[in-house]
């Protein structure tokens, strides 16, 4: 294991006292725990600087690691001094397999013994491991669902890999499938519990649950606001000026929409119950009108163009003279 | 390969106990959390009885990681989750409207 400069880490003097480690963690915590921070890599950054803070804020383990680094550095200095050693510049220190080791056992020493479950628990308080001990784990993710399959109660199969451990501690993943009911009205980001399906109990424990998340596939035509759905309708211009029957697509198959007269780009036609369904009944669809102009391509139509521009006595940008 | 052809429904709720087991805290911090509001229960009236909505489980695990890892106080971590949530709310709602927008401004011919 590679020595990493703790210092370095959070940005701050070997000397730095108690508060300056405490304020520089507080500050690039902030910047990026996974819970608040949008950066890339925000996971990995986080626990770099958790691990960095977990050693320098307590005295007896900053010591242990003090001593450590004095001692590569020394080793380096003599080193350096007679062969000439090779600097690795991005820690100041140069990583031999006996340093590495010394740093990999005083790394396990504090962290080697905490499962991954309970690393960002560290600082706390009572825990539930001695419950949790044999408890399979949870499980979540992510499920994606197309809108059609919302409106009713749906079957749908699911495959995912289960984690486990066997009985030497090595880990394995097996494949599991399950049908699962998605009830009617699910919505984006909504997580539904599946009791006991999450990864299996070690000895005589209870198995684990599996979350899922939804996720609604965005749809084609259909946009989402709240439990309402707006489908943009293109119209030719004379669809809008002198009104229209059209045949219009919903989630539940088509239907028939009367377009009135003298319609304008950007109007909103409402279709109730054609909408999301949700736990207090069904949203609505919103038919926002797009007047879609045609290229012209022939002599006859720009003829025709011209005599409406002629004849209609409009002026689109009236408003400007006010 | 593990194969079911039952099908499996949903939970909607959880109970305290089973709250306690899938979360990173004690019990005792998660009667502090429903006593500054963070989570309630939708059903029960004392611990044993209480009843929570799934979406308990991530919110104590959230609020958690917030009061150890930023050494945020348990009441303010109310607002920390409220205002968290209000921004993916409206990061949602931004791509929506984008996505509306996309429609009435991109050539359709």
């Amino acid at each position: 294991m590679e020595f990493k400069d703790f210092y370095l880490t959070l940005g701050v003097e070997p000397t730095a006292d108690d508060k300056t480690i405490k304020t520089a963690y507080r500050k690039l915590a902030r910047l990026f725990h996974p819970d608040v921070s949008k950066h890339a890599n925000a996971e990995e950054k986080f626990k770099e600087i958790a691990e960095a803070y977990e050693v320098l804020h307590n005295s007896e383990k900053r010591a242990e690691y003090d001593e450590l680094r004095l001692a590569r550095s020394r080793g380096f200095d003599s080193r350096n001094r007679q062969a000439g050693a090779e600097f690795n510049s991005n820690t100041g220190f140069n990583n031999t397999p006996e340093a590495d080791q010394d740093f990999a056992d005083f790394f396990n020493s504090i962290f080697g013994s905490q499962n991954a479950r309970n690393r960002q628990s560290r600082h706390q308080q009572p825990h539930h491991d001695d419950v949790n001990l044999h408890r399979g784990r949870d499980l979540e993710m992510e499920w994606p669902v197309m809108l059609e399959d919302t409106l009713a109660d749906t079957t749908k199969p699911i495959e995912f890999m289960i984690p486990h451990y066997d009985i030497q501690g090595q880990l394995h993943e097996t494949k599991k499938s399950l049908n699962i009911k998605i009830p009617a009205g699910v919505s984006d980001g909504e997580r539904i519990r599946l009791k006991g399906q999450g990864a299996p109990a070690q000895g005589a424990g209870v198995n684990g649950d599996l979350y899922l998340r939804i996720r609604l596939i965005p749809h084609p035509l259909f946009d989402i606001e709240g439990h309402n759905l707006i489908l943009a309708l293109p119209l030719a211009p004379w669809e809008a000026a002198l009104g229209a029957k059209i045949t219009l697509p919903t989630l539940s198959g088509k239907i028939n929409l009367t377009i009135p007269p003298n319609s304008q780009s950007g109007e909103r036609l409402r279709i109730k119950g054609k909408g999301l369904v949700h736990k207090h009944g069904t949203g609505d669809l919103f038919v926002a009108l797009k007047i879609v102009n045609p290229k012209i391509t022939n002599e006859d139509a720009k003829q025709l163009w011209s005599q409406l521009a002629k004849t209609a006595g409009f002026d689109p940008r009236a408003e400007w003279s006010n | 390969m593990t194969q079911t052809s039952e099908i499996i429904s949903p939970d909607f709720h959880l109970s305290f106990d089973e709250l306690c087991k899938s979360s990173d805290i004690s019990a005792e911090y998660i009667i502090e959390l429903v006593e500054y509001n963070i989570i309630f229960p939708v059903r029960g009236n004392v611990p044993h009885e209480w009843q929570f909505n799934v979406t308990a489980v991530r919110i104590v695990n959230k609020a958690a990681r917030l009061h150890n890892d930023l050494e945020i106080d348990w009441a303010d971590i109310a607002l920390v989750l409220n205002l968290l949530d209000e921004i993916e709310q409206l990061r949602n709602e931004n791509g929506q409207l984008k996505l509306q927008l996309s429609r009435f401004t991109a050539r359709s011919n």
